[in-house]
């Protein structure tokens, strides 16, 4: 019996996310595999990309004999998926560009011959943005007057950008919602505008 | 302790929590007082286990990884009376 096992990995510009399938399958057998859906929560609204569908026709991974998973020939293969992949019921795109940062749940459905129905969710912090704004960070230092207080205030948003990405993994969106807000405040003080 | 991958993922598990926890405890008094500055140094701590952890997997040995089970143990003993976990 496989578990079903996906990774996220955010491009650093924000513009698509790498999706993996570490699935344990014991022998990858892409005719088992009828049906593949990802489904991609943002603010409260679901937004899908159907990536396989053997009813219709739908084939958005090229997979064939030689994949070892879903997503390729090689165990670190992936896809990436843009936010105008994901659509909403009524048709509306995620973004056209880039990934809005913020906390995103990440499902993915699976129909396999052999396992059955299959689903598996992820949550994720997508920081792109705040990151890229922190390596702004440290500001030029006054070399007559150092700021040992602000040095650290800087510090402690960069470490807490970590404990946002964290808080979303264990799916703490209270916490990861808390911390964002602090990380936006504290570049907001500081003139620190949005990059896109 | 004998090195598992259950014993790592649950390792893994406590320290990002703890992660969270002083992130969230950062956010709440973000006025540099001493105790603050304390929690910054152990976030900070906190985050190096955690990248070792991430890094490091394949050079685990039981040595190593109850030297990092105390490192997290310590940090949790410092801050218990702030932590909800």
């Amino acid at each position: 019996m496989a578990t079903l096992k996906i990774a996220i990995e955010e491009y650093s510009n924000a513009t698509n996310f790498k999706l993996y399938d570490q699935t344990i399958w014991g022998g990858f057998d892409n005719t088992d595999v009828s049906y593949v859906n990802l489904t991609v929560t943002y603010q409260g609204t679901d937004y899908t990309y159907k990536l396989w569908d053997d009813g219709d026709g739908t084939d958005e991974t090229g997979m064939d004999g030689t994949f070892v998973n879903l997503f390729g020939d090689d165990v670190a293969s992936y896809i990436d998926i843009a936010p105008s992949d994901l659509l909403s019921g009524v048709g509306v795109a995620l973004d056209a560009v880039r990934f809005p940062d913020g906390y995103y749940q990440i499902k993915l459905n699976v129909t396999h011959a052999v396992e059955g129905a299959m689903v598996i969710t992820n949550y994720e912090g997508f920081l792109a943005e705040a990151y890229c704004k922190s390596a702004e960070l440290p500001f030029l230092l006054d070399i007559r007057d150092f700021d040992h207080y602000e040095s650290r205030l800087q510090r402690m948003i960069i470490s807490m950008l970590d404990g946002a990405v964290r808080a979303a993994e264990l799916g703490r969106y209270t916490d990861f919602d808390a911390i964002l807000d602090k990380i936006n405040a504290f570049y907001s003080a500081r003139d620190l505008t949005d990059l896109w | 302790m004998v090195w598992t991958q259950a014993t790592y993922d649950a390792l893994v598990a406590k320290t990002k929590s703890l992660v969270v926890d002083l992130s969230v405890l950062l956010v709440r008094d973000c006025t540099l007082g001493q105790d603050t500055t304390i929690n910054l140094d152990l976030l900070e701590y906190s985050l190096n286990i955690f990248n070792g952890l991430k890094y490091g997997v394949l050079i685990y040995q039981d040595e190593h990884y109850d030297y990092l089970h105390e490192q997290v143990d310590i940090i949790y003993g410092k801050c218990r009376k702030y932590l909800t976990v």
